[in-house]
């Protein structure tokens, strides 16, 4: 695939990012967790 | 993913958020959020940006797809945990409610394991011996 990039892993810092939401706001990484830890589940297009 | 919907409640008890990220558009997302009236938001990494900075584009995948998995991120950004779905095996909600718990209540918590979604080697062969047995010895006519 030549991406090459290594998984993030547990201790490192996830880089920031903004995206918008299903509804059309946008929003940063950094602020969902500015005061509480927040659970990011990647999910492939169906439930 | 139902399983994360269902115990969203215990979650927030834990002053945990959840969010879902997927590579579909709004015009995908949005549908589905409502269909399955998720209670959390839906973040649409359109461009694949995060699943290629997160390092985790499936190389199996030629669309871009990137692969299914779940992190804890805690303020600062630090991933508190992280597990990356292989084909088989997947992280449960329930197990990675109790492993918060452990760590919210001051616990030295072991992070979860995913656990194997196939059949087990045992229900595999109660289930292929006899389809095997019939094919290798017909019944006589």
């Amino acid at each position: 695939m030549g991406e090459g990039k290594e998984t993030l892993t547990a201790g490192q810092v996830a880089p920031d990012f903004q995206l918008l939401y299903s509804t059309g706001l946008a929003q940063r990484l950094s602020s969902l967790v500015a005061r509480r830890s927040l659970v990011l589940i990647f999910y492939r297009g169906y439930w | 993913m139902a399983e994360f919907r269902a115990r969203y409640e215990e979650f927030r008890a834990l002053r945990v958020d959840l969010a879902a990220i997927s590579v579909d558009g709004p015009e995908h997302s949005e549908p589905l959020r409502q269909l399955y009236q998720i209670p959390f938001p839906i973040l649409c990494d359109t461009n694949a940006e995060v699943v290629k900075s997160w390092g985790l584009l499936d190389p199996l995948e030629k669309g871009g797809i990137g692969r299914s998995a779940v992190f804890v991120i805690e303020p600062g950004l630090r991933v508190k945990y992280c597990s990356v779905d292989s084909t088989t095996t997947r992280i449960r909600a329930a197990e990675l409610l109790e492993y918060l718990q452990m760590s919210a209540a001051g616990a030295a918590a072991a992070a979860p394991e995913r656990r194997v979604i196939l059949p087990t080697a045992g229900e595999m062969i109660r289930t292929a011996l006899p389809a095997l047995k019939l094919t290798l010895f017909p019944p006589k006519r």
